[in-house]
């Protein structure tokens, strides 16, 4: 959970200081920049969610690394 | 329906199912009664904002994807939401989810200003029809709300980025987003909408409770003679008006194949909401203020259906009302028979004499500028348009049942 968080929250911060706020135009296309912006964060939450769904197994690896014997939910996933 | 996706969609209920009459042609099983986001509690588009997020990862799975994300393409059935557009898939293309901005302003703005806003926001969707603006929705939430993952990347800086990117960008963003990276985007949708949180609270949630103007005896009298009305009627479907929390409501459910429960309350209707949900009852709770019912909205003011429109209904209730109408509306009664004729083919009302403690409440602190509210007047108003089949005095409270069929 903990990596997710502070991962969401450091691309988060990253991002609002890349965008941060400037007067509007009267007419604009209101799609063109939300698509850009979605690009950007899938590959921000694409990574959360590759990491998340992963844990097990780098846990896993550095158990092995230091000799550590598998935790009891290792053998769940 | 040659991806797949149709067969295990209506197979968990997610879909409405449809009859292919020719190549190109469906015809969609029908809704009994078309309710809109607008008229939805809390929990009801919270449900379905899970829902549409259900569908686009079911549908991504079988190579597809939903070209839009409004929250009209949801309705209720059998206390449910069910995903209505088969239109809206198509096969899914690589780059962005397109409907991702129209996701945010239809649901998820919608839920965090009721969750971490006021309540009486959601009213904002009967006039944003495609959906809360995301610079709107981002002025008008907490500041509070920037220290959350959920608000800030899919509200506060996907608003910022929308103003801001597009000036830049000229055509469509030519990066490709993953299907790994589309995943994480619903996987964070997901778990935002699940996060978002409204307890529900008000005086009115508590009108057949300790509040209560009845004694005990006097609500077993009424439970007993509605109960026996409806079951003499025994209509397919009924409309509660005023329907509090829902205790006749579910009486009818108990009967009916439709109950629908209108409230002006929207701590009312989610408390129906989630008992309905739970209990598995065929209700469906509205948020109506009948004061001023759902208008024709839309295109041509053709798009959006009135109250009465969906109407009439075999039966309708309309216990504890007149008076909030009458008085606190100042809406005169042989207008409020009127109207109640253009809803009902049978009606069970209740008349409130001004002696009852509710509407002395009403008439505490300004002029009694209603000679005409009395029983009389209200049989006479009512007259005009039903055949009173019955009548019964409710115990010691000086109110009275009417059962009447419109003539």
């Amino acid at each position: 959970m903990l990596p997710t968080v502070s991962f969401g929250l450091l691309g988060a911060a990253a991002l609002m200081f890349l965008l941060s706020e400037r007067s509007a135009y009267a007419y604009i296309d209101p799609g063109m920049g939300s698509l850009a912006y979605q690009t950007a964060l899938s590959l921000l939450l694409g990574l959360g969610l590759m990491l998340r769904q992963s844990r097990h197994a780098i846990a896993r690896f550095v158990r092995r690394l230091r000799g550590l014997p598998a935790a009891p939910d290792d053998t769940q996933h | 329906m040659q991806s797949g996706l149709y067969a295990p969609l209506v197979a968990d209920g997610d879909l409405l199912p449809h009859d292919e009459m020719e190549p190109g042609t469906i015809r969609p099983e029908r809704i009994p009664m078309v309710s809109y986001p607008y008229e939805w509690c809390f929990s009801q588009l919270r449900d379905a904002a899970l829902l549409t997020l259900r569908v686009q990862r079911r549908a991504m799975a079988f190579g597809m994807s939903l070209k839009d994300a409004s929250a009209y393409n949801v309705q209720f059935r059998c206390g449910r939401p069910v995903f209505i557009d088969t239109l809206s898939f198509e096969p899914r293309r690589p780059g962005p989810w397109l409907a991702y901005r129209q996701f945010c302003e239809h649901f998820y703005a919608p839920l965090l200003l009721w969750s971490l806003g006021d309540a009486r926001l959601a009213r904002l969707g009967q006039s944003f029809l495609d959906g809360v603006p995301l610079d709107l929705a981002s002025t008008l939430l907490p500041k509070g709300s920037w220290l959350r993952a959920g608000p800030l990347l899919h509200v506060h800086l996907h608003a910022a980025a929308a103003a801001r990117l597009a000036r830049r960008t000229g055509a469509r963003p030519q990066v490709a987003a993953s299907g790994r990276g589309i995943e994480g985007l619903l996987d964070s949708l997901d778990r935002a909408v699940a996060a978002t949180r409204w307890a529900p609270d008000s005086s009115w949630t508590k009108y057949y409770g300790a509040d209560c103007s009845y004694d005990g005896d006097a609500l077993a009298q009424k439970v007993e003679a509605v109960t026996a009305w409806i079951q003499q009627v025994g209509p397919t479907a009924v409309w509660d008006l005023g329907a509090n929390t829902g205790l006749f409501s579910a009486i009818a459910a108990r009967d009916a194949a439709l109950v629908v429960a209108f409230d002006a309350d929207p701590a009312c209707v989610e408390r129906m909401y989630r008992d309905a949900r739970s209990s598995r009852l065929p209700l469906l709770p509205l948020v109506m203020d009948l004061g001023a019912p759902s208008p024709a909205i839309g295109w041509a003011n053709e798009e959006r259906m009135t109250l009465e429109q969906r109407g009439p209904s075999a039966l309708v209730l309309a216990l504890a009302l007149v008076h909030h109408l009458a008085i606190g509306n100042n809406v005169p009664l042989p207008a409020i028979a009127a109207y109640l004729a253009r809803l009902a083919r049978r009606l069970i009302i209740e008349f409130v004499p001004k002696s009852d403690s509710m509407v002395q409440q009403m008439l505490a602190g300004r002029d009694d500028v209603f000679p005409d509210y009395t029983q009389e007047q209200f049989e006479q108003a009512f007259d005009a348009h039903f055949i009173i089949d019955a009548r019964q005095t409710v115990g010691a409270s000086g109110r009275v049942l009417f059962l009447m069929t419109l003539r």
